[in-house]
């Protein structure tokens, strides 16, 4: 069954039955922003924390940080519901596949098995991930599969409603060699700078760095100090001068 | 039907199986002994491990396996047929983690398997597997668990237990130990587990015969080297 979206509906399929209790809710999409970008020894991915169905917020608070093994873990874009059902079905084969063979699954082998789910059902679904993680094969790995199934790996990437707003920033901010510290000051201020301008982004800030000991996972409120504010400008008067209003 | 007795699981006119009971008999081909203990808050299965070619990589043989993040288990008998279920054992305790959301607990995965050693003692298509079973894991609401399934389907949970070849002088040794200990702790197990398979052996086990696998609280581990090497010594001190 293909999900339609609300807005394009029929005024007559838009109203509820509560006879029969049905009540017209829009998709459950996370609206997003995810960065993720490699740096000399792991990963930095980060998040926003918003669902939402329409111009509801579901979800204030959500995690879009799935870890799968200790050293890997998918950020999820889309419709929610499917990137759950892809993250949890993703993580079985990858722990089968660990069991079985005694040895840990290397990022691009799972990367590789997220694509043949999100290809092989991409008229189904409505899923966009990164996979990112660290192995000892090659370190720290980005891969960004979006919508369709196409995998490639980046050095510095965002995925997500937000994306859009950031690409010139991060663009700008990305050079080889960059530290730690550096890497998370960048992923942490281009999730708050598309917070600021994408309806579908907001909430909390979740940082995650993934290296050879494993992943550690950040938190940044908007009520507590290191959360990435963007500077608000002064604004200008909308009225004329005669009219009295304050700023 | 006449004379098919031994030769199909059907029943012979004693009402013997004689299929699982040849099954049973499987087990020693390999002549391996383990022995599985387990205590207040962890449980240990020690299996010898004899490379019987010196061509063949040492590190490729082992008789110990990880079936899951919790649950690690000893296979002995007949070398593909070992594989074969724990490759089944690796499987269902995923696909219960897939479709339950919570890591399938030991004593579930043990009747699986039983269920599953059972149904073939009674189809005529598919014939026992010549593998005895330990399951070792640190159940999150009982603590540290034993079990044991054989090729009839038969499983229980155990305090101790030997399997294979030397189970006999195995188990006595075990019974005498377990009567007379009121409290373990976390070392007694691999300790015990370890003298129960020296002395039924009859011989000086060196630290390489040896695999064993310790499963605590918070992880499974195999022991290296230098970790029995220590217990041995303990154990030979003691004495």
């Amino acid at each position: 069954m293909v999900l339609q979206n609300m807005d394009t509906m029929r005024d007559e399929k838009r109203k509820a039955i509560p006879a029969l209790g049905f009540y017209p809710q829009d998709e459950i999409s996370t609206g997003t922003t995810l960065i993720a970008m490699e740096y000399n020894g792991g990963v930095v991915v980060g998040t926003d924390s918003r669902t939402s169905a329409g111009s509801f917020i579901t979800s204030r608070a959500t995690n879009k940080i799935t870890p799968i093994t200790d050293n890997m873990v998918v950020c999820r874009s889309g419709s929610a519901a499917d990137t759950q059902a892809i993250a949890d079905i993703a993580k079985y084969h990858i722990d089968v596949y660990t069991m079985t063979e005694n040895k840990p699954v290397t990022i691009y082998r799972s990367s590789q098995i997220f694509r043949q789910f999100l290809y092989n059902y991409r008229e189904q679904l409505s899923a966009s991930v990164l996979v990112a993680g660290w192995d000892s094969e090659l370190g720290g790995q980005v891969y960004a599969i979006p919508i369709g199934g196409f995998v490639s790996r980046q050095r510095s990437t965002a995925s997500g409603s937000g994306s859009t707003f950031v690409q010139g920033f991060l663009d700008s901010q990305w050079r080889p060699d960059l530290t730690l510290e550096e890497c998370k000051a960048i992923v942490k201020q281009a999730v708050g700078l598309a917070t600021f301008r994408d309806g579908s982004s907001g909430g909390v800030v979740r940082l995650a760095v993934i290296d050879k000991t494993g992943s550690k996972f950040e938190l940044f409120r908007p009520d507590k100090p290191g959360f990435p504010f963007v500077q608000t400008p002064t604004p200008h008067l909308s009225f004329p001068p005669h009219i009295e209003q304050v700023l | 039907m006449a004379g098919f007795d031994r030769h199909i699981t059907i029943f012979s006119p004693e009402g013997r199986v004689y299929q699982v009971e040849y099954a049973f008999k499987a087990i020693n081909t390999t002549n391996l002994t383990a022995v599985a203990v387990k205590g207040d808050d962890v449980a240990v299965i020690a299996v010898q491990k004899r490379v019987p070619d010196s061509l063949i990589v040492r590190d490729s043989v082992t008789s110990i396996f990880r079936i899951s993040q919790t649950v690690a288990c000893c296979a002995i008998g007949i070398v593909p047929d070992a594989r074969f279920q724990v490759k089944r054992a690796q499987s269902e305790a995923a696909n219960f983690k897939y479709k339950h959301g919570y890591d399938m607990p030991v004593d579930l995965l043990a009747k699986k398997m039983a269920d599953l050693n059972q149904y073939y003692t009674q189809n005529a298509e598919m014939r026992c597997l010549g593998v005895g079973l330990l399951f070792v894991a640190f159940d999150d609401e009982r603590g540290p668990e034993v079990y044991r399934v054989d090729p009839a389907g038969y499983f229980r949970g155990m305090r101790g237990v030997a399997m294979g070849v030397k189970q006999g002088p195995a188990t006595v040794c075990l019974e005498k130990k377990i009567k007379k200990r009121a409290q373990w702790d976390s070392t007694h197990p691999a300790e015990l587990a370890i003298e129960a398979l020296q002395t039924s052996l009859g011989i000086d086990v060196r630290a390489n015969d040896v695999e064993v696998v310790v499963v605590d609280k918070t992880s499974v581990r195999t022991l290296n080297n230098e970790e029995v090497e220590q217990y041995l010594t303990l154990i030979a001190t003691r004495d």
